[in-house]
């Protein structure tokens, strides 16, 4: 369970209670490298949504208690940078599929444009045009 | 009263209507798959006979069935998709020059991680050859990314004249068959085909430029692009592409043997539209954002190296060569004069009594990974990108509207309606608005979409990780070619199974294609991370046994030791000696791994003479991307890398066995300077091992990736895979975006 933010006007003293912040970030993370490992975007999706709750507890640190996180700000800063680049690769790779088969649709979009020259009612077809545009 | 003859007559005429539309249809079935036809029909109607009472049927003519609307609507459609689908290419390579996979990210972290090791060891030789080949490498990097770019432009320059010629060739002949359908027209026949040949090429040319078609009278064609008439008639524009004094792509329209007027401005559409936009907007936006940060990097680290004191006690001196402008600064990036090849020049103290265990100045060094200026708005991220999005969304609207009246989906008519109107009352409009009423309604749009964040500070950031900065301008530089994407998959209605479908069966071998190079990269890159993670074992050895002839070197220079003593010394460096032979000697997976390319046979022989070489050999570890997979034996033992550790070695020993204790004395500086050369060596071997470490995590999760998707494609039906993997894409795109925020946050807040 992750602390409440701390007020203004806690002191550096209590920053060792912030420490699950840390460790639910990190948790958080390799959630997330599990989930782009397996193109699970939903649950990609549910994640984004975590860290943004998390990072408004981290964001109501009092100036003193982020001075004493400066190590753990380092580390998560690090972890949130690989995720990062994993995720530009994954969604890299799913734009390489998808270009390959968008190509085959574009030409089917080029069909369409032409078979809307000819209205529905002259077409002298039953079927509608989009099932026969393959 | 009918008389026979009239009722035969009448039945003539009538069967012979009836062929004539009988020979229309068979012409539409004969050309259902010729590109560019158009449905023709024959047009009946009545008529009487030669007594006046009865009525009969006939052909009044023959004509196209084209609903100008929707070929006007496709005509200025694929001006849109000619422009993305020419910037999303050109962006895309540009992606791959300052994608995450090129080498400035690993560089630039190695660097960062020598100054961390900097900062425990100050006094460390091989700790400051680290900085300066890791700074040398990213100097490197910077360059070539930059001047990589601004090839790319020479290119784009190359492409865009190209498509200026064959568009010219298709003005002509349009304007050719504008006048032969006039004249077929005139003379009253139905040039249904000229037609035909016409529209196909009045969309090539909207592809190339953009176009708006206005039907004229007698069935010709005016075309208009730009702000100026490309087609009049049967007079054609011809198209110049050129540069302008600023190196901008220059278009002009001429007329006849008029003056050429300069269009540039006004082409946003087409594949010279798209062109012109990556090549004068989007690469030089990608040039400024490196050299940017090129600058501040280079500032930065300068600011903390010129205040700091090197082991020779001088202070004052650039890590890297100071430029004169932020443009350009990445393309001339090198390592000043004044610390090259002077590892003693870097400066990790900050006084000149605390060399050389200071190491305040490493400590600030390190620090600067993460440090974060605040982020400033970002004309073409923040303002130009999102108007971009705006517009791509509408042109999706438009395509889902065509395939939901397509498919004859109801809900969507009042869309198609609504562009209908749109579509009529721009007939009576000119093509183009003035260009202050037009800067005037952007305004008004914009106004609507204020600039989410605009504060002071630099443009560029020194961000904690140069892989961050390019995985953000991945994601920018490529949204074009995403919306595009997504346009086309909302297009995409029906999709057979796999076993049906040729080009799921290409995309499941061009995966496996790619698979098959992964593991290929993969199995290199162990090879070589095997032989150099045995040259970093055999260098470490080395060292350990120099350290230990230096030692004795010291020992045997005391003033008590006597002669046989030193010859006893002489057989302990003999002995190191052979075991050193051996070190230098060390087979890999590849064969003798200190030999250069001479990998056959053995590099040192039993004297220590060098047989050898120094070349260097290369791997591939990603898409054009090579890395060094060798460690020089030249350099780390041979008077190549500045000392002859065996010539040393053998000197030291015939000084012990004469008792020389000159040669002795000296045997103490030569056995240092051998140490420090081998512990550089070693320095390089560990920077090349990491760099096959990180080559080889971003292949594993590649491959994980792959075959996920393989296994998705192979396993299902395509139409869903390729919904899944669109929705996926989303969530990756949301996902990346909360990831940049973040770090954006933490930045600012944080820092």
């Amino acid at each position: 369970m992750i602390p409440a933010p701390s007020d203004s006007s806690q002191s550096s003293g209590k920053s060792a209670q912030k420490a699950p912040v840390f460790k639910a970030f990190a948790e958080l993370l390799e959630e997330e490298r599990a989930a782009i490992r397996t193109l699970d975007g939903t649950k990609l999706d549910r994640i984004a949504e975590q860290k943004v709750g998390l990072m408004d507890h981290l964001t109501a640190l009092a100036h003193e208690d982020r001075l004493a996180h400066a190590g753990p700000i380092r580390e998560l800063v690090a972890e949130l940078r690989h995720n990062g680049i994993l995720l530009v690769h994954a969604r890299g790779i799913i734009r390489d599929v998808l270009r390959i088969k968008g190509a085959q649709i574009a030409e089917q979009t080029i069909s369409a444009a032409r078979l809307l020259q000819q209205p529905a009612d002259l077409a002298g077809a039953s079927a509608p045009l989009g099932a026969r545009l393959t | 009263m009918t008389s026979l003859t009239s009722l035969l007559s009448i039945a003539n005429m009538g069967l012979q209507a009836q062929t004539a539309g009988l020979d229309a249809t068979g012409q539409n079935v004969a050309n259902a798959s010729t590109a560019g036809y158009s449905r023709v029909s024959a047009h009946l109607e009545t008529t009487t006979v030669a007594d006046g009472y009865a009525g009969s049927v006939q052909v009044s003519g023959i004509s196209r069935t084209v609903d100008q609307f929707a070929f006007a609507n496709m005509v200025n459609e694929q001006g849109k998709s000619g422009a993305a689908t020419a910037r999303s290419d050109a962006l895309a390579t540009t992606q791959n020059i300052v994608a995450p996979s090129t080498t400035i990210a690993d560089d630039l972290n190695t660097f960062f991680t020598s100054t961390t090791t900097l900062e425990g060891s100050p006094s460390d030789p091989s700790a400051r050859a680290g900085v300066l080949s890791a700074a040398t490498q990213v100097a490197q990097d910077f360059s070539t990314t930059a001047n990589a770019l601004t090839a790319q432009r020479g290119s784009l320059l190359g492409q865009a004249q190209g498509s200026a010629t064959t568009l010219n060739t298709q003005l002509s002949q349009i304007a050719k068959l504008n006048g032969q359908i006039a004249s077929a027209i005139g003379g009253g026949n139905e040039p249904t085909d000229l037609e035909d040949q016409r529209d196909t090429l009045v969309s090539s040319v909207s592809t190339a430029i953009g176009a708006q078609v206005i039907p004229g009278a007698n069935g010709q064609v005016t075309l208009l692009s730009s702000g100026t008439a490309l087609v009049s008639g049967t007079s054609a524009a011809s198209i110049g592409v050129s540069l302008d004094s600023a190196q901008n792509l220059k278009i002009t329209a001429t007329i006849g043997t008029g003056t050429a007027n300069d269009i540039t401005t006004n082409v946003t559409s087409g594949t010279l539209g798209g062109i012109r936009e990556a090549r004068d907007t989007d690469i030089p936006n990608a040039q400024s954002q490196l050299d940017s940060f090129a600058n501040d990097f280079a500032t930065s680290v300068n600011a903390i190296q010129s205040s700091g004191y090197g082991l020779d006690g001088v202070t004052g001196r650039n890590l890297f060569t100071p430029s004169a402008t932020v443009a350009g600064a990445a393309a001339a990036m090198t390592v000043d004069p004044s610390v090259a090849g002077n590892p003693s020049a870097i400066a990790a103290s900050s006084t000149a009594s605390g060399v050389p265990g200071n190491n305040d100045m490493a400590v600030k060094l390190a620090a600067l990974s993460t440090e974060h200026p605040r982020r400033r708005l970002h004309p073409d991220r923040d303002v130009l990108e999102p108007r971009r999005q705006r517009r791509q969304r509408q042109g999706e609207r438009r395509l889902r509207s065509f395939a939901a009246h397509r498919d004859g989906e109801p809900g969507h008519q009042p869309e198609l309606q609504r562009q209908r109107r749109e579509h009529r009352r721009r007939d009576d409009q000119p093509e183009r608005l003035p260009a202050s009423l037009r800067g005037e309604l952007q305004g008004a749009a914009d106004r609507g979409h204020p600039p989410r964040r605009v504060d002071g500070g630099p443009v560029m950031r020194i961000t904690d990780n140069m892989q961050l900065t390019q995985a953000i301008a991945g994601q920018q530089t490529s949204s074009a070619n995403l919306y595009k994407l997504s346009a086309e998959a909302s297009s995409g209605k029906k999709v057979n199974a796999p076993s049906d479908d040729p080009a799921a069966y290409a995309q499941v071998v061009s995966t496996q294609a790619q698979i098959s190079r992964m593991n290929a990269r993969q199995t290199t890159i162990a090879l070589s991370s095997s032989d150099l993670s045995a040259a970093d074992g055999a260098l470490s050895s080395a060292g350990d046994l120099l350290t230990q002839a230096q030692s004795l070197a010291v020992e045997a220079a005391n003033g008590t030791e006597t002669a046989s003593s030193r010859a006893a010394t002489a057989q302990q460096i003999d002995q190191i000696q052979n075991q050193l032979l051996a070190l230098a000697n060390t087979k890999g997976a590849s064969g003798y791994i200190f030999g250069g390319t001479a990998t056959g046979t053995a590099p040192f022989s039993s004297t220590g003479t060098f047989n050898g070489n120094a070349q260097t050999t290369h791997i591939e570890i990603a898409d054009g991307v090579t890395a060094q997979s060798n460690v020089s034996g030249a350099d780390a033992f041979t008077a190549s890398g500045g000392a002859d550790v065996f010539a040393a070695l053998s000197a030291f020993s015939t000084a012990l066995k004469s008792n020389d204790t000159t040669g002795i004395n000296n045997a103490i500086t030569s056995m240092q300077s051998a140490n420090s050369q081998v512990l550089a060596a070693r320095v390089s071997a560990g920077t090349l091992e990491s760099r096959m470490s990180s080559a080889t995590t971003v292949i594993t999760n590649a491959l994980t990736t792959a075959t996920t998707t393989l296994q998705s494609v192979q396993g299902a039906d395509v139409a869903q895979v390729y919904s899944e993997l669109s929705a996926a894409q989303t969530s990756y795109q949301a996902a990346i975006s909360v990831n940049s925020e973040i770090l954006n946050t933490l930045s600012s807040r944080f820092s």
